[in-house]
């Protein structure tokens, strides 16, 4: 699993081919930092599956375009589709619970 | 400008923050083994190598090809890491000791698939050895035990930034009991209409709508009844009205009081954080509102650096 920072101008490559996790976080958000944590163990256990983080304090047009409203948010998105949206933390075991409903649908 | 501003909220005598006894009132720091190896763990995996393997064991990332009339299972390269059963436990368990190029059919469930594997990665994770640990070079550590310290000096920042906050929340409580405020009824209207608004927000960013659903529908959403936690919302708003006048109290002493361009960076972040106009903002942010917000903040901020200096001058 590799994991990307998006910026402004390759936020959309990145999102638009394969399975991808999408983490919207701020720096200043502490559940944001746990959920960073959980992203970075399961990269090392699924490095098929890619992951974008977006910080929308940098990229405020990213996280308006995106209707993101609280930090953490996280999309699930194939193949440019959008999945589903969480609001909230994550555990592992629900991130994989969503890899195996979109990554191996 | 604010140097001038008062607060309608006033203190007829303040009692001095720094003779609240706390010393009950935190849990002595710990070191979190469990959390100090999967620390540890996490680091010996991101300074792994991968490597190709002719043979899948538990814990390879392997990529097949299957073949079902399950769509799940049909598939021309699909990744997976054996022995994790997100994808199939039957397959998973059947891809133990096969090699490239090799295939089988099984039943997944009730599906019959068959699937080849198409290639076999290994991740080597090294030892946790002083040699090793020198090579990583992690915030100049040499040795594992190096290495620790600097880990578990971690958990005691994180200890130490949770336990300031709560302490600081208790000290401010303490402190606004055993002072003598007389708190404004136009003061205590905005923040418990700042505490509804809040409120308000924060279950519609949990997904309820608080306008359209009952208590027992918002309830079930956000996993706490709905009159407590909005209640809960109040009590915070109106503990941070007293903590405004001890604030204030504390600014009037140090003479720090905040300045024009901080109350411009606040409104930026308003019309920034709600996309609203500078005019907007200002109406909704008046130099009252962020007065009011600065005096409170200072008072925790005070209290904060006091409790700060209190741990790091504690052995770990």
């Amino acid at each position: 699993m590799s994991i990307n920072v998006a910026t402004n101008e390759n936020y959309r490559d990145l999102i638009k081919d394969g399975f991808v996790i999408v983490d919207y976080f701020t720096t200043t958000c502490v559940p944001c930092k746990m959920f960073s944590r959980v992203l970075e163990e399961l990269t090392l256990d699924y490095p098929f599956v890619n992951i974008v983080k977006v910080n929308i304090t940098d990229y405020p047009a990213i996280g308006k375009e995106n209707e993101i409203d609280g930090v953490p948010t996280v999309k699930f998105i194939m193949n440019g589709e959008e999945k589903e949206k969480v609001v909230g933390l994550m555990s592992e075991d629900e991130v994989i619970e969503k890899i195996s409903e979109y990554y191996y649908a | 400008m604010f140097d001038s501003l008062e607060l309608k909220s006033r203190a007829v005598s303040i009692f001095d923050f720094r003779k609240v006894d706390f010393k009950d009132e935190y849990e002595p720091f710990e070191t979190d083994e469990e959390a100090l190896e999967a620390d540890l763990l996490l680091i010996r995996k991101q300074h792994s190598d991968t490597v190709t393997s002719e043979t899948a064991a538990e814990g390879d990332f392997v990529r097949i090809s299957c073949e079902s009339e399950n769509p799940r299972y049909n598939k021309k390269s699909i990744f997976l890491t054996v022995g994790k059963n997100i994808f199939n436990r039957e397959i998973e368990e059947a891809l133990i000791g096969m090699h490239v190029g090799e295939e089988k059919t099984v039943f997944a469930e009730k599906d019959k698939v068959s699937f080849t594997v198409l290639d076999i990665q290994r991740r080597i994770v090294p030892n946790l050895t002083d040699e090793n640990v020198a090579l990583w070079d992690i915030e100049n550590t040499k040795t594992v035990d190096e290495l620790k310290k600097v880990l578990i000096k971690k958990q005691y920042d994180e200890y130490c930034k949770e336990t300031v906050q709560s302490l600081s929340s208790y000290i401010v409580s303490e402190t606004a009991r055993k002072s003598e405020i007389i708190p404004d009824e136009e003061d205590v209207e905005y923040e418990k209409n700042l505490a509804h608004n809040m409120g308000f927000d924060m279950i519609r960013s949990m997904g309820a709508d608080p306008e359209s659903m009952s208590d027992e529908e918002i309830s079930k959403i956000i996993g706490a009844d709905n009159k407590i936690f909005l209640q809960n919302i109040e009590k915070v708003c109106l503990d941070d009205l007293y903590a405004s006048v001890l604030g204030f109290e504390l600014m009037k002493k140090s003479g720090d009081y905040p300045s024009q361009q901080d109350y411009k960076n606040a409104l930026k972040e308003q019309m920034e954080y709600k996309g609203i106009s500078e005019d907007e903002a200002q109406k909704q942010y008046t130099p009252v509102d962020f007065f009011r917000a600065e005096c409170s903040n200072y008072c925790y901020d005070t209290v904060g650096a006091y409790l700060k200096e209190f741990f790091d001058n504690k052995e770990i």
